[in-house]
C-alpha cells in the first residue's frame, strides 16, 4: 500500500512537446504563428483548469477553464482569420486540430495520457507540413525545421506519457526528460543539416522520376538485404 | 529481466518518411522529398545509439530503524552507476514494504547517471506495526532514444528492515514443558532459582540445597526446594490461507498482521529460551520444526520476510488445509504447543485448532481482529467471529483477541488479566 501515484504525463516533456508542435505549425504557416502559440497557451490553461476543477479546487479550476477557453478560442480565431487564401486556411485548420489533439493527449482531462490522441495530433501536424510543401507556402529550410520540430514534439509526447506511467507526476524526473529531449533535439538539428546538404547536392538537371525509380530500387535493395 | 526490450517507439518512422517522399515525388515537389531525410536520420539515430549495460548498486538508509507505530520514517536511497557507460535515462522505483504508506515525496526518481556517479533521493513512510523488510528496487534503464529499455531489480547493499514492534515480555504459553531450562514455571520442584518450599531432609537430596543456617541453629536437616523452570517447545502456526487476507479497507490485512505477530512471538519466545518453530497454513507448505539458537532465529526471520506464504497478496491456488495439518501433525514432537495465529475468518480455522488440540498439543489462539463494523455484512462477520472465539474458549482453548489498532503485547496482557 503506497501513496496515490498521479500517473499523468510528465510536465516538462508535455510542455516541450506542445511548444515544438506550435513551433512546427508557425514555421509552416508564418502568418498564424502568434495565433497558434496563443491557442496552445489557452489550451494548457483550460485543461489545467479542468483538472483542478475535477480534483476539488473548484474556484481556481473554473476561473482557469473559462479564461483558458477564451484565450484558446481567441488564439484559434486569430490563426484562422490571419490566413490569406484557401491553402493557408487548410494549414491553419490542420495545425490547430493537431495541436489540440496533442494537447489533449499529453495533458489529459482524466487518465494517464493518450498515445492515440498524440499520434493523431502529430499525424495532423505532419499533414500540415506536407500541405506547406505542396502549396509552397514555406521554403525548404522552414519545412525541414518544421518537420524536425514535429518529430521532436512527438518524441517528447511519447516520453512524457511513458515517464508519467512509470514514475508518476510527483517524482522528480526533469533531468531524465531534459536529457532525452536534448538528445532528440540534437538529432533533429543533425537531420536539418543533412537535409540541407542533400538539397545542395541535388542536381537541377536530374529529372524527378529518375530519382523516384532510384528510390524504389533502393527500397527493394534494402528489403532484399534485410532478409 | 536483463535483456533489453524493444519499446517500438520509433517503429514506422521509415514508413512515414517513405510516404512523405512518395507524396513529394507524385506532386513533383523537391521540398517534400527532402523531408524524408529527417525520417531517415531519426531512424538511423535509434538504430545507432548503443544500449548501455546497466550496472547499478543501491544503498538504503533509514533514519530510525525501530520507530514507533505511526511515526514518520525518512528513507534515503543512494544509487551508484558502477558501470562505465553513462545512463541517460534511469528510473528508480524503490521497493517500499507493501504494508507501509509513503507519506512524503514519492519513492521514485528519474536520474541521469555518469559512470561512478551517485545520486540520492529520499522519501518518508509512515511506520506500521510489524517488521517490514524492503524489497529490491526496480530500475528501468533506456537508451537515449528510448528505443530499447531494460528492467532490472537492484538489491540494496545491506538488507534494510523497519522494526516497529513492541517487545513482548511474556508471550502466551501453556504449562506443558520440556526437560530443558527455560522460562516456563514447571509444577515440579527441583533446582531452579525461585524459592518454593522447605521440607525435611530426605536421603539423597543435594548437599547444596540443605539449609545449613537452620541446621546450625536447630540441628535439624531441612532441604530448600526451588521452582524448576523448563523450556517449552512451541510451534507458531500462521493462518495464511487466501481467506485470511481480510482486513478493514485501506488497512493491514490479517495475514500481514499475523506475520508481524509471528515475528514478535517467535522473538519473545526464543528470548525466553524456548524451542520455537514456525509454520503456515497456506497454498505452499511452510514448516520449520522447533529449535533454538541464533541461527535458528535468523532462519525463522528469513522465512517470515521471504517465504511466499506470507506474501502481500494471496495466490489463486486452493489451500490444502487437511493435508497440511496432517503433515504438520506428523512432523511435530509430542509435547509441542501450538500458537495458532488466525483471524478466524471461517470455521475451518476453528477445526484446525480442535484437531491440534485433539492430538494432545496444547493450543493457544492469537486472533488478529480483521473485522469491521460498518455494513450489515461486516457486522455479521464480526458476530460469527465472536461465536468462534466463544466456541474455542468453551473447549478450554485460550484465545487472545487482538484488535489491530493495539500493540500485541497489550492484547496478551489483557488476556492474562482475564484469566487470573
Amino acid at each position: 500500500m503506497s501513496a496515490e501515484i498521479t500517473r499523468r504525463p510528465a510536465r516538462l516533456s508535455a510542455a516541450l512537446s506542445l511548444f515544438a508542435a506550435a513551433l512546427s505549425v508557425s514555421l509552416v504557416n508564418t502568418g498564424a504563428s502568434v495565433g497558434t502559440f496563443v491557442a496552445v497557451a489557452g489550451l494548457v490553461l483550460a485543461i489545467e483548469g479542468a483538472h483542478r476543477f475535477r480534483t476539488g479546487q473548484r474556484l481556481l479550476g473554473t476561473v482557469g477553464l473559462l479564461v483558458g477557453v477564451l484565450v484558446a478560442t481567441g488564439g484559434a480565431g486569430l490563426a484562422v482569420t490571419s490566413a490569406t487564401g484557401q491553402s493557408q486556411l487548410i494549414e491553419a485548420g490542420l495545425g490547430l486540430f493537431g495541436v489540440f489533439c496533442l494537447g489533449l493527449g499529453v495533458l489529459p482531462l482524466r487518465g494517464s495520457g493518450s498515445r492515440g490522441l498524440s499520434k493523431l495530433g502529430c499525424a495532423a501536424l505532419l499533414l500540415t507540413v506536407v500541405a506547406g510543401g505542396l502549396f509552397q507556402t514555406a521554403d525548404a529550410v522552414a519545412l525541414l525545421v518544421a518537420c524536425a520540430a514535429l518529430v521532436v514534439s512527438w518524441d517528447a509526447a511519447e516520453n512524457s506519457i511513458t515517464v508519467g506511467e512509470q514514475l508518476g507526476r510527483e517524482a522528480t524526473t526533469w533531468t531524465v526528460e531534459a536529457a532525452h529531449f536534448g538528445g532528440t533535439t540534437l538529432v533533429g538539428g543533425v537531420a536539418v543539416g543533412a537535409g540541407l546538404v542533400v538539397r545542395d547536392l541535388g542536381t537541377p538537371g536530374l529529372p524527378l522520376h529518375a530519382v523516384a525509380f532510384m528510390l524504389v530500387a533502393l527500397v527493394f535493395l534494402t528489403l532484399a538485404l534485410h532478409d | 529481466m536483463t535483456t533489453p526490450q524493444q519499446t517500438n517507439r520509433w517503429r514506422g518512422v521509415i514508413a512515414v518518411a517513405l510516404v512523405v517522399a512518395a507524396a513529394g515525388l507524385l506532386a513533383k515537389r523537391q521540398e517534400l522529398l527532402l523531408l524524408s531525410t529527417v525520417g531517415v536520420v531519426f531512424a538511423a539515430y535509434h538504430r545507432a545509439v548503443p544500449m548501455p549495460t546497466p550496472n547499478l548498486s543501491l544503498n538504503r538508509r533509514v533514519d530510525t530503524a525501530s520507530p514507533a507505530s505511526g511515526d514518520e520514517v525518512e528513507i534515503e536511497v543512494a544509487v551508484t552507476n558502477e558501470g562505465d557507460e553513462t545512463l541517460y535515462d534511469c528510473q528508480i522505483v524503490d521497493g517500499v514494504p507493501p504494508a507501509l504508506t509513503v507519506t512524503d515525496d514519492p519513492a521514485r526518481r528519474g536520474m541521469v547517471l555518469r559512470p561512478g556517479e551517485t545520486r540520492t533521493f529520499s522519501y518518508a513512510v509512515e511506520a506500521e506495526r510489524g517488521r517490514h523488510a524492503f524489497d529490491d528496487a526496480t530500475a528501468i534503464v533506456r537508451d537515449p532514444s528510448g528505443d530499447r529499455e531494460v528492467e532490472l531489480d537492484v538489491r540494496a547493499a545491506d538488507e534494510t528492515e523497519l522494526d516497529c514492534t513492541i517487545e513482548i515480555t511474556k508471550p502466551p504459553r501453556r504449562s506443558q514443558t520440556l526437560d530443558t531450562v527455560g522460562s516456563v514455571a514447571a509444577n515440579g520442584t527441583g533446582s531452579g532459582i525461585e524459592f518454593q518450599q522447605t521440607r525435611s531432609y530426605r536421603r539423597g537430596d543435594p548437599v547444596s540445597q540443605i539449609d545449613w543456617k537452620r541446621y546450625a541453629a536447630s540441628g535439624e536437616l531441612t532441604t530448600v526446594d526451588f521452582r524448576e523452570e523448563q523450556a517449552a517447545s512451541i510451534l507458531v502456526l500462521v493462518d495464511a490461507r487466501a481467506i485470511a487476507y481480510r482486513g478493514p479497507p485501506g488497512e493491514t490485512h490479517a495475514v500481514d498482521a499475523g506475520a508481524s505477530a509471528a515475528a514478535q512471538l517467535t522473538t519473545a519466545l526464543l528470548n525466553g529460551r524456548n524451542h520455537v518453530g514456525l509454520a503456515a497454513l497456506s497454498a505452499e507448505d511452510c514448516f520449520r520444526a522447533p529449535g533454538a539458537g541464533r541461527e535458528h532465529r535468523l532462519r525463522l526471520r528469513k522465512l517470515l520476510s521471504r517465504h511466499s506464504a506470507f506474501a502481500a497478496s494471496p495466490t489463486d491456488t486452493d489451500d490444502p488445509v487437511d493435508e497440511q495439518v496432517e503433515s504438520y501433525l506428523g512432523r511435530l514432537g509430542e509435547q509441542t504447543q501450538i500458537l495458532f495465529v488466525s483471524p478466524l475468518c471461517d470455521d475451518t480455522a476453528v477445526e484446525v485448532a480442535h484437531r491440534f488440540d485433539g492430538h494432545g498439543h496444547a493450543v493457544t489462539v492469537v486472533s488478529p481482529d480483521a473485522t469491521a463494523n460498518e455494513t450489515p455484512g461486516e457486522r455479521l462477520a464480526a458476530a460469527e467471529r465472536r461465536n468462534r472465539l466463544r466456541a474455542l474458549r468453551q473447549v478450554g482453548i485460550p484465545v487472545i483477541d487482538w484488535p489491530l489498532g493495539d500493540p500485541l503485547a497489550l492484547a496478551i496482557d489483557a488476556q492474562r488479566g482475564v484469566r487470573t
